[in-house]
């Protein structure tokens, strides 16, 4: 397996906070990787980063061995990595359909003379873009609410809908932040599924922070572990599992 | 009877202008929530734009039929207007993007009085005339006479507007300013560059605004450097009326305000027993603008919505 993203002594502050101390992290190509820690350790901050969202204070990412500091959000999605979040962020009165189109708008290139002369390209390239839709909604299993609003969709359903939008960007890399919050044990079953068959089926890499730890050491192949901006384990679930400073960090470390 | 279908004639006519005004209007309040007060001065620079090429395609005698002296006076207002439409949002709301809502506000406000005074210094205070090169044909229906610029002002209208609905609703850039109205940020995070959104949104308006200026002009026969103002205000109304932000909105707010406005000019005079007579037609626009914002301030059509977060 060869590594496909690279951090290099990431560090983040925001004002006086440390958020990322230092943290140096490999991703491998086509594995499942776990991000855990306990509140406010720093997961969604090193996706921020990762995303583009955020520029690091100080440190370097790589992707394919290429520096991707400084790049914007939709240059680090056109370069292949796309992500969910852990408040669903949906356009909201679009459809479930129009959600996953609009993830195509990286991917095609139609323009405003285009909209306007409807000429043949651009209706096949449209015909195109719905019919990857309907696809994906189909793969991620709410094909059936394709035509309602993003905003009427349950719980459940809008994170795969989120799921399904990042698909349509075409990405290497799929980092899900907290994909399984607020589902009953049937939903996340489903969405272990779903995970996996992206990996196995579609041959993405796939990061995921998530709470649920029995979810997480049942699913990843490695996990990384943060607390208060370190990192300060990662390997096997095995071998997490049994690190001390993990068992201290989620146990409560200051009580000798 | 006559005089009712006379006057739905003459406010549907009216009314479909208004509503090609206030798709711009609200299609720059759906994406950026900006009320873009120079708007109607896009429209009065259409106009004269347009009326500059026709009388000087009159003046120098060359032997042209009259509608394709106007469709010519209209291919240069529409670019014309593009152009000033995308420096408007480039120079005086761009860099304003991010600041307190009021600021842009009062910048429309601005640039408003400098494209009128602008246009004062260019084409001078006095009335413009349009050229009398269109046909003057007039057709019954139903016991009221619609003329020709009537039904070119109608049918060109409606296209327009389907057109507008069918781009926003089905294709690629629609998606994406419908994108980018909901959420800019997101909406960048897919790889829709919000920048060129906008840029199209205001040229697309200002396209919208030309053709509504140059028909305005041609019905009305004359032009004048302030005739924006008023034309913005009662499109704004209209877009108010409807819903702001919604498109369909400001087209039914458009056609109900001309009828509205048609109507009440028509019988103002008999129902006050002819103490106020139809010289008061422009206040019915603000008397339903009023009447909107105190009883339905999201509009007809709009719905309520909380802020942004």
């Amino acid at each position: 397996m060869s590594e496909l993203i690279q951090l290099e002594q990431i560090s983040k502050h925001f004002g006086g906070i440390h958020a990322l101390k230092k943290v140096s992290l490999q991703v491998h190509e086509g594995e499942i990787l776990g991000l855990i820690g306990p509140n406010g350790a720093g997961k969604t901050t090193l996706f921020n980063i990762l995303t583009g969202l955020y520029t690091p204070s100080s440190g370097n990412i790589e992707f394919k061995h290429c520096s991707m500091l400084g790049m914007k959000p939709h240059q680090v999605l056109k370069q292949g990595i796309a992500r969910t979040f852990q408040n669903i962020r949906l356009f909201a009165n679009m459809t479930a359909l129009e959600n996953v189109m609009v993830g195509r708008h990286a991917r095609t290139r139609a323009g405003v003379i285009g909209a306007v002369l409807r000429n043949a390209a651009t209706r096949t390239e449209e015909a195109a873009i719905g019919a990857r839709a309907h696809e994906l909604l189909e793969w991620v299993g709410i094909a059936s609410h394709a035509h309602r609003l993003a905003k009427h969709l349950s719980y459940g359903d809008q994170r795969r809908l989120e799921i399904a939008r990042a698909l349509a960007t075409d990405p290497q890399v799929l980092a899900l932040d907290e994909p399984a919050a607020g589902m009953n044990p049937a939903e996340r079953d489903i969405l272990k599924q779903l995970i996996r068959r992206m990996r196995d089926q579609l041959g993405l890499t796939v990061l995921v922070i998530e709470h649920d730890v029995k979810l997480i050491m049942s699913l990843c192949e490695r996990i990384a572990v943060l607390d208060f901006g370190e990192l300060i384990a990662q390997g096997t679930p095995d071998e997490v599992r049994r690190d001390p400073r993990v068992i201290a960090a989620y146990l409560g470390g200051g009580a000798k | 009877m006559d005089i009712f279908v006379q006057q739905l004639i003459n406010g549907l006519v009216l009314g479909s202008v208004y509503a090609l005004v206030a798709l711009g209007y609200t299609m720059v309040y759906g994406i950026l929530e900006l009320i873009n007060f120079a708007h109607g001065e896009v429209t009065m620079i259409g106009a004269m734009v347009a009326l500059s090429v026709i009388s000087a395609l009159v003046g120098s005698g060359v032997e042209l039929p009259g509608v394709v002296i106007a469709l010519l006076g209209l291919l240069a207002a529409i670019p014309a207007c593009m152009a000033l439409g995308f420096t408007i949002e480039r120079l005086a709301y761009r860099p304003l993007r991010n600041a307190p809502r009021l600021a842009p506000l009062i910048t429309a406000i601005g640039v408003s009085i400098v494209l009128q005074n602008l246009a004062m210094l260019i084409w001078g205070r006095q009335y413009i005339s349009f050229p009398p090169i269109l046909p003057q044909g007039r057709h019954q229906l139903l016991g009221a006479s619609i003329t020709d610029v009537q039904i070119v002002i109608l049918i060109t209208s409606v296209v327009l507007m389907l057109g507008l609905t069918i781009l926003v609703k089905r294709t690629r850039l629609g998606r994406a300013m419908r994108a980018t109205a909901q959420s800019p940020q997101l909406a960048g995070l897919m790889g829709v560059n919000a920048n060129t959104v906008i840029s199209l949104t205001f040229v697309m308006g200002s396209a919208l605004a030309a053709v509504a200026g140059v028909m305005v002009s041609a019905y009305y026969g004359l032009a004048h450097y302030y005739m924006g103002f008023l034309l913005g205000l009662k499109a704004f109304s209209a877009a108010v009326l409807g819903g702001i932000g919604n498109l369909a909105g400001a087209m039914l707010g458009g056609l109900l305000l001309g009828v509205i406005e048609s109507l009440g000019a028509g019988y103002i005079g008999d129902f006050t027993g002819g103490f106020l007579g139809s010289n008061y037609q422009d206040v019915f626009a603000f008397f339903v603008l009023i009447l909107v914002l105190v009883f339905r301030p999201s509009g007809l059509l709009g719905e309520r919505v909380g802020e942004r977060a």
